[in-house]
C-alpha cells in the first residue's frame, strides 16, 4: 500500500500541535513526517525551530508526586470488592444485551399498563354485575332445556309458573 | 517487556484485584499512582488535592475492577479519564483556574520569580482547562491523540485543535514576557 506523501501544511500542523519531536506526533503520520523532515523547506524548518524552543521550555516544568502507595492502600475500603459473578450469571449475561435498558425498558412498558389496568378495575366502578347475578333465572330451567330438546322455553316457563296459578 | 505482554500483565492484576487481591492492586498502584498524580498536579497545582484525586481514581479501580472491560478501553486511558473527570470537578468547585488572558495573582507571583520552570509552570496552569488537559495529556503523560480524545470525550481533530491553540498561547505568552 502506498502512503500518501504529506503536504507541507500537514507537517506544519503536526509540528504546531505536537511539537518538534516526531516521536510525539500522531502515530499514522510519524514515518511520513520523518520523510518530510529529511527534505524540509524553510517554512517547516522555521516551525521546527519555534516548536523546539517551546518544547525546551515545557521540559523545564517538572513535578514531583508523593506517590504514597501505602497511604493509598490504607484508604482502600475495608471490604473486598464484590466477588466475581457466578458462572450462571455470566452465562445469563451472554444471552442478554450489554445495555440493560434494552431489557428493563420494554419490560416496564409492558408491565405498567397491566398494573394500571388492575388498579383501575379495583377503583373505578364499571357496571353492576352483582345486580345481574341477583336476577332470578332458575337453574333448573337451563338444565331442563338441555335435557328436553322437545320443550321450548315458553313451555318450561309455563310449567314453572303453573304451580302459582 | 512488549506492550502486549505489559497489557496482559496489567489485566491479570486487575482480575486479581477484582477478587480482592491487595498485592496485585499494589502493583497497579506502584505503576499508575505517580503517573496519575503528575497529571493531577499539573492540572490542579496543589499537591494535596492532586494526591487525593489520583488516589481516588485508583480506589475507583479497586471498587470497579470486576467491571473493567479491556476491549472497551486501555487501563491507562480508563484511569486517566477517572483522574481527568475528578480534576475538572475540582477545578470547577474551586474556580482556581483562569484563562491565560486573565492573569491571576499566583501567575504573576510565579512570573516575577524569573525562574524558567516557574514561568512555564504558571503559563501552563494559566491555560484554559481543555487546552491544558490536551497539552498535559499529550506532552507530559505521553498519550496518543486518540487516547486523549477518549479521555476528554473529543475526536482527534478537536484534540489537535486544542493543542495548536495551547502551544500558540504559551509561545505568545512566553515571548511577551521577554
Amino acid at each position: 500500500m502506498r502512503t500518501k506523501k504529506p503536504s507541507e501544511a500537514d507537517v506544519i500542523r503536526q509540528i504546531h500541535a505536537y511539537g518538534a519531536s516526531p516521536r510525539r506526533w500522531s502515530s499514522p503520520s510519524s514515518e511520513t513526517a520523518l520523510l518530510a523532515q529529511a527534505g524540509c523547506d524553510d517554512a517547516v524548518a522555521a516551525a521546527l525551530e519555534q516548536a523546539g524552543k517551546l518544547d525546551r521550555s515545557l521540559d523545564h516544568y517538572q513535578v514531583h508526586p508523593r506517590a504514597d502507595v501505602q497511604a493509598l492502600l490504607r484508604r482502600l475500603p475495608a471490604q473486598a470488592p464484590p466477588p466475581a459473578k457466578d458462572w450462571w450469571i455470566e452465562s445469563l449475561k451472554w444471552f442478554l444485551p450489554d445495555d440493560w435498558r434494552l431489557v428493563w425498558r420494554p419490560a416496564l412498558a409492558g408491565v405498567v399498563p397491566v398494573v394500571f389496568g388492575f388498579y383501575l378495575g379495583q377503583v373505578v366502578p364499571v357496571g353492576d354485575y352483582e345486580g345481574l347475578w341477583g336476577d332470578d333465572i332458575p337453574l333448573d330451567l337451563i338444565i331442563l332445556s338441555q335435557n328436553a330438546p322437545g320443550l321450548s322455553w315458553d313451555d318450561l316457563l309455563i310449567e314453572q309458573g303453573g304451580g302459582d296459578e | 517487556m512488549a506492550p502486549r505482554e505489559e497489557q496482559q500483565l496489567e489485566l491479570n492484576w486487575v482480575r486479581a484485584a477484582a477478587r480482592g487481591d491487595r498485592a496485585a492492586f499494589a502493583e497497579l498502584a506502584d505503576r499508575y499512582l505517580p503517573r496519575l498524580e503528575r497529571y493531577a498536579l499539573r492540572m490542579l497545582g496543589d499537591p494535596d488535592t492532586a494526591e487525593d484525586v489520583a488516589q481516588e481514581a485508583l480506589i475507583k479501580l479497586w471498587q470497579l475492577a470486576d467491571r473493567y472491560d479491556p476491549d472497551k478501553s486501555q487501563l491507562t486511558t480508563w484511569l486517566h479519564r477517572m483522574t481527568h473527570n475528578a480534576c475538572i470537578d475540582q477545578l470547577r468547585q474551586s474556580k482556581r483556574w483562569a484563562p491565560l488572558e486573565g492573569i491571576d495573582e499566583e501567575f504573576t507571583a510565579d512570573a516575577n520569580a524569573g525562574d524558567d520552570a516557574a514561568r512555564i509552570a504558571a503559563a501552563v496552569r494559566g491555560l484554559p482547562e481543555r487546552q491544558r488537559s490536551a497539552l498535559v495529556l499529550t506532552y507530559y503523560q505521553g498519550l496518543t491523540n486518540r487516547e486523549v480524545g477518549q479521555v476528554m470525550g473529543l475526536n482527534t481533530r478537536a484534540v489537535e485543535s486544542l493543542l495548536v491553540r495551547a502551544r500558540q498561547s504559551l509561545r505568545r505568552h512566553l515571548e511577551e514576557e521577554k
